[in-house]
């Protein structure tokens, strides 16, 4: 080895902070002139933070290898920063049980190497992958693993699974912007959207941690689902307890299961129970395009207020002409839906066309449950007329484009809760105009 | 026409080390440095900022990281003796304007460079920047004179880097694996 550099060496001392007042201005004095010493310099910091990273990547494993194998691992092996092919080695020789080292060996072998923490397993519409140092990725599948990064919903059918390594999963759907890390902690930042979590119990002293621009959430084991913008964060517990930090003034509070609080500096921050469900519901379009997809069209003389229906590229390369309206919001009722539910919808197209109608639904814990759909012939409807159709639900079905994960998602849409109502036309814009939409209960016997 | 998101984020994650590393200049903590660098991707995607190219970002990025970093170390209370802004920015004005190597690929080398160092070597490394002593704690943690501490640190980086560039470079050879 070299021997070392007195210049290099005195950066090290200034760094450690042990040098006086007098050297360590002399060191300022060289840095100013110096840039070899300020190579040096930048060099020593670059590599404390990837010495940093590769050794929260090796915790993180060995955290999670511990909890698959909990046999002590051969003492002082463990503790070496890794080479590829060492984390199976290591695994072959602390494991116990050869079923144990048979699962994680094959994990490793298939995920290592550039400390990939997480699995896609559901995935719908069209999403990408930024990490790895600016690398981008869009062609996810089911079954991809990602190191930790930014994943983002890029259309607002987007929706993806990602599951940890300890089985957590995390999903989010609509335009949403994630980053997420676990080296040793799960990190995460949600930008802006909804998601919906299942935490496994997470070791202790390093609870799962979720930053929104409003609110930071610490979770240890549990259910819970979130929907955040820039200046609010909803959230929705339903097992376990969340702490919540409102980041506005450091107030903080914990969430039991069946219970919600929004954090936001405009908003009272305090615990409240969950609302009832109900099984009836009317849009609200006069009043504005919150909570909408396409354009919002104040009422005028010759219509009333609605969307109309605006075009995006679905996944599978398809342009769909799409108007939506939330229901279920944080601050009212979530409506569910019956068998005998049926959905009511008011419009208008420019053109004859087929139209597409449906909801997106969310289960009892607020994890994507499915889009269901139907679809009404052109014949029903005439170019610059007003339409009104009502559908039973049992009329509705998966949309096709999920086939693929039929079997996690349930088969129809009921008692499960509203969190759109949607329709549209596909390939070409047929003028397709929303102006109320219903969801109407079981009639009475 | 400024940036789009998609531009920004892989922006700054291409220069995730470079910045993290700035951070970490000031408040010589790699937790706090990478805090500090998830902070600035943070704002610049909630903010309501918009930047022209990736230039001005990256400018943006090294400031806001140095501003988070001070204000770091005003609410821990630290005592770190922080090097002038003059000097900071000529750092930050380098680490701008150098052709850097994916960071992947870089953290690649390194680890791979890490393995062929002792134990020890590691182990020391590990202390100072994982589990952030300082390096006098270090020495005696593992029972070696302070200045030997300081020598040995200042060895390992240089021998790093060269390893690193070895491998990048395809032409270097490992660390040697004598006792350092």
């Amino acid at each position: 080895m070299n021997p070392p550099d007195p210049k290099q060496e005195r950066l090290v001392r200034y760094v450690d902070g042990r040098l006086s007042e007098a050297e360590a201005g002399q060191v300022a004095a060289s840095l100013r002139d110096d840039a070899a010493a300020r190579r040096f310099l930048r060099e020593m910091a670059e590599q404390a933070v990837m010495i940093a990273d590769l050794e929260r990547e090796t915790r993180g494993r060995r955290a999670w290898i511990r909890e698959q194998a909990p046999t002590a691992p051969a003492k002082g092996r463990l503790a070496r920063f890794p080479i590829p092919s060492r984390p199976f080695t290591v695994v072959l020789a602390m494991a116990a049980s050869i079923a144990v080292l048979l699962s994680a060996g094959l994990l490793f072998r298939g995920s290592r190497h550039r400390g990939e923490i997480a699995t896609i397993t559901a995935l719908d519409g069209a999403i990408q992958w930024t990490g790895d140092g600016g690398r981008v990725v869009r062609d996810l599948t089911v079954g991809t693993k990602l190191q930790g990064g930014i994943i983002e919903g890029i259309e607002p059918l987007s929706w993806f699974e990602l599951q940890f390594a300890d089985g957590t999963t995390v999903a989010i759907t609509g335009n949403s912007t994630l980053t997420f890390s676990d080296l040793g902690q799960k990190r995460l930042r949600l930008k802006s959207g909804t998601a919906s979590a299942n935490v496994r119990p997470q070791p202790a002293g390093r609870p799962m941690v979720l930053q929104t621009t409003s609110a930071a959430l610490e979770v240890l084991g549990t259910q819970f689902a979130i929907e955040t913008d820039t200046s609010a964060t909803r959230l929705d517990v339903s097992q376990g307890k969340v702490r919540v930090k409102r980041l506005s003034d450091g107030a903080d509070l914990e969430v039991p299961a069946g219970h919600r609080v929004l954090a936001a500096a405009d908003h009272d921050f305090s615990v409240l129970p969950d609302l009832a469900p109900v099984d009836t519901w009317t849009s609200r379009l006069p009043l504005g395009p919150e909570r909408t997809l396409g354009r919002w069209m104040p009422p005028d003389a010759d219509r009333d207020a609605g969307l109309l229906a605006v075009p995006f590229t679905t996944r599978p390369g398809w342009t769909i002409f799409a108007a939506a309206t939330g229901v279920s919001a944080w601050d009212a009722p979530p409506v569910v839906l019956h068998a005998g539910s049926r959905l009511r919808l008011r419009g208008r197209v420019a053109m004859s066309s087929p139209v597409y109608f449906g909801v997106t639904v969310r289960d009892a814990n607020g994890a994507f449950a499915g889009r269901f759909q139907t679809v009404r012939g052109e014949g029903e409807f005439v170019a610059g007329e007003n339409f009104d159709v009502t559908l039973p639900l049992r009329d509705l079905v998966l949309d096709p484009v999920l086939k693929p994960m039929a079997k996690k998602l349930p088969a129809r849409p009921f008692e499960l809760t509203v969190e759109s109502v949607w329709c549209h036309t596909l390939h070409r814009p047929a003028g397709l105009e929303l102006f109320q939409a219903q969801v109407i209960p079981p009639a009475v016997p | 026409m400024s940036l789009s998101e998609q531009a920004v984020l892989q922006a700054l994650m291409q220069a995730r080390v470079r910045v993290s590393g700035a951070a970490w200049l000031i408040v010589r903590d790699t937790h706090a440095a990478e805090d500090i660098f998830q902070n600035v991707a943070l704002k610049a995607l909630t903010r309501d900022l918009s930047f022209e190219n990736e230039s001005a970002l990256l400018s943006w990025a090294f400031i806001t990281a140095r501003r988070e970093g001070i204000d770091w170390i005003r609410r821990h209370r630290r005592e770190i003796t922080c090097l002038d802004t003059e000097i900071l920015e000529l750092l930050e004005h380098e680490w701008q304007s150098e052709a850097v190597r994916p960071e992947g690929l870089r953290v690649d080398a390194l680890r791979e460079c890490l393995d062929s160092v002792p134990e020890e070597s590691r182990r020391l490394l590990r202390l100072r920047y994982f589990e952030g002593h300082n390096c006098e704690e270090v020495a005696r943690s593992m029972g070696i004179g302070l200045n030997a501490i300081y020598k040995r640190v200042s060895r390992l980086h240089e021998s790093l880097r060269l390893c690193i560039e070895g491998k990048l470079g395809d032409a270097g050879p490992d660390l040697e694996t004598g006792a350092p």
